[in-house]
């Protein structure tokens, strides 16, 4: 699928903007963050079928955020940003050392990590049927998921 | 129905026309019960306007493109193995005979940054230290740390002489490097049956360099034979290398 860098970002940019620095809380970093997120879809643009990437772009925009709040641990701005935190913190250690091949092992999927998961349901307030609808589970695996990240992040400090 | 506001998540795809259209009627009905509802869609269009202003669509593509250039993410890890390209294992054993460690234009043994190698111990990453022994079938996630310079790839060599690049995936260009903080490979790498030892090189420089360069080297020093366990990459100037050494019991 052939596709126009500046129309796709023009479309879809702001958007993915927003949403790092809503969870980076950092105009630079969420910005370089931004980048990183349309590099990652382009990349895979072959698997790119979906003619409504909002989904996409939101979740992989989550997951880069994620990824960066656990490199970078700062102090938590508020309740959220504390929540936050600590779903960057808790995530799969699988994950965290071995991505995708680790990952694939336990859960089948590469459609949305927990965190990721987490964060749909716990700071973005979306239902666990809006949260399933996002990421092509059941609302019975979205459960599993969030107790499995619950009782992990019991052991780091509780959610 | 439900007393919530509708989440941003949602908002921005109803901005974009991309809920389902059960969703969408649903999403429009909170958006007007909501006290200032209406306007909510009206400031995401003036901020996507903002946004685009502080960074205009040309730039970012460029920067974009940039970046797909630099790094190329691995699917899987490539095995380069030195005995499947006939013509590069003469040059190798050629340079072999022709270079001595005296004679080699050599690099530092210690460069700016760290190789990180990590074993996943049922879910649980457990940082080795260079000299660590390792079995076939560990999962190793490698990472790099305080890297100054720009640009690096990372290789390992084996103990039959297998040449392996971990970073970036395909031969062509050295990665950029993501300076200053702790960065993980984006995959694990499980550890074959081969004996002896798996070495790991890190190799970076402020320009620029090409993957094959440092292929060769690895090559070169695998046939070396044991002292492959402990020389560094014959590499030429302005080319830094930190190594990590995992060894493998004995049969």
């Amino acid at each position: 699928m052939a596709l126009d860098i500046e129309q796709f970002y023009t479309r879809y940019g702001p958007m993915v903007l927003r949403r790092c620095e809503r969870l980076l809380r950092d105009p630079e970093k969420a910005a370089d963050a931004m980048h990183d997120v349309f590099v990652e879809i382009l990349r895979r643009k072959e698997t790119l079928v979906d003619d409504a990437p909002s989904s996409l772009l939101l979740r992989t925009a989550t997951n880069v955020c994620l990824n960066r709040l656990r490199s970078h641990k700062r102090q938590p701005e508020d309740k959220d940003d504390e929540l936050l935190l600590r779903i960057a913190s808790a995530e799969d250690p699988a994950e965290w050392v071995g991505a995708r091949s680790l990952l694939d092992r336990i859960f089948r999927s590469e459609k949305a990590s927990t965190g990721t998961i987490a964060v749909l349901h716990l700071l973005d307030g979306l239902t666990l049927e809006e949260v399933a609808a996002e990421v092509g589970l059941s609302v019975s695996g979205v459960r599993k998921r969030l107790r499995l990240l619950k009782a992990r992040a019991a052991e780091v400090g509780g959610i | 129905m439900t007393d919530r506001n509708l989440p941003d998540y949602l908002l921005e795809k109803l901005a974009l026309g991309e809920l389902p259209e059960k969703a969408a009627r649903e999403a429009q009905e909170q958006l007007a019960r909501e006290p200032g509802g209406a306007e909510r869609l009206k400031a995401l269009r003036e901020s996507n306007e903002k946004l685009l202003a502080r960074h205009p669509p040309d730039v970012v593509a460029k920067e974009i493109s940039r970046r797909m250039r630099s790094v190329i993410v691995p699917l899987r890890p490539q095995r380069v193995g030195w005995l499947a390209a006939p013509l590069a294992a003469v040059t190798a054993l050629l340079l072999a005979v022709l270079l001595r460690p005296d004679q080699a234009d050599q690099t530092r043994i210690k460069g700016d940054a760290t190789l990180l190698v990590y074993r996943d111990r049922g879910g649980q990453p457990e940082l080795l230290k260079s000299g660590a022994t390792a079995q076939a079938g560990d999962t190793l996630q490698l990472a790099y740390a305080r890297a100054r310079k720009a640009y690096g790839m990372i290789v390992s060599i084996d103990g039959v002489g297998k040449v392996t690049l971990h970073l970036p995936e395909r031969d062509g260009e050295a990665a950029r490097l993501v300076r200053d903080k702790r960065t993980e490979l984006p995959h694990s790498y499980e550890l074959d049956a081969a004996p002896g030892f798996e070495r790991f090189f890190l190799v970076s420089s402020d320009a620029p360099f090409s993957t094959s360069l440092v292929m060769e080297a690895a090559r070169t020093l695998t046939a070396r034979g044991d002292l492959s366990r402990t020389d560094s990459l014959p590499l030429p100037r302005g080319l830094e290398q930190t190594s990590f050494l995992v060894t493998k019991p004995a049969r």
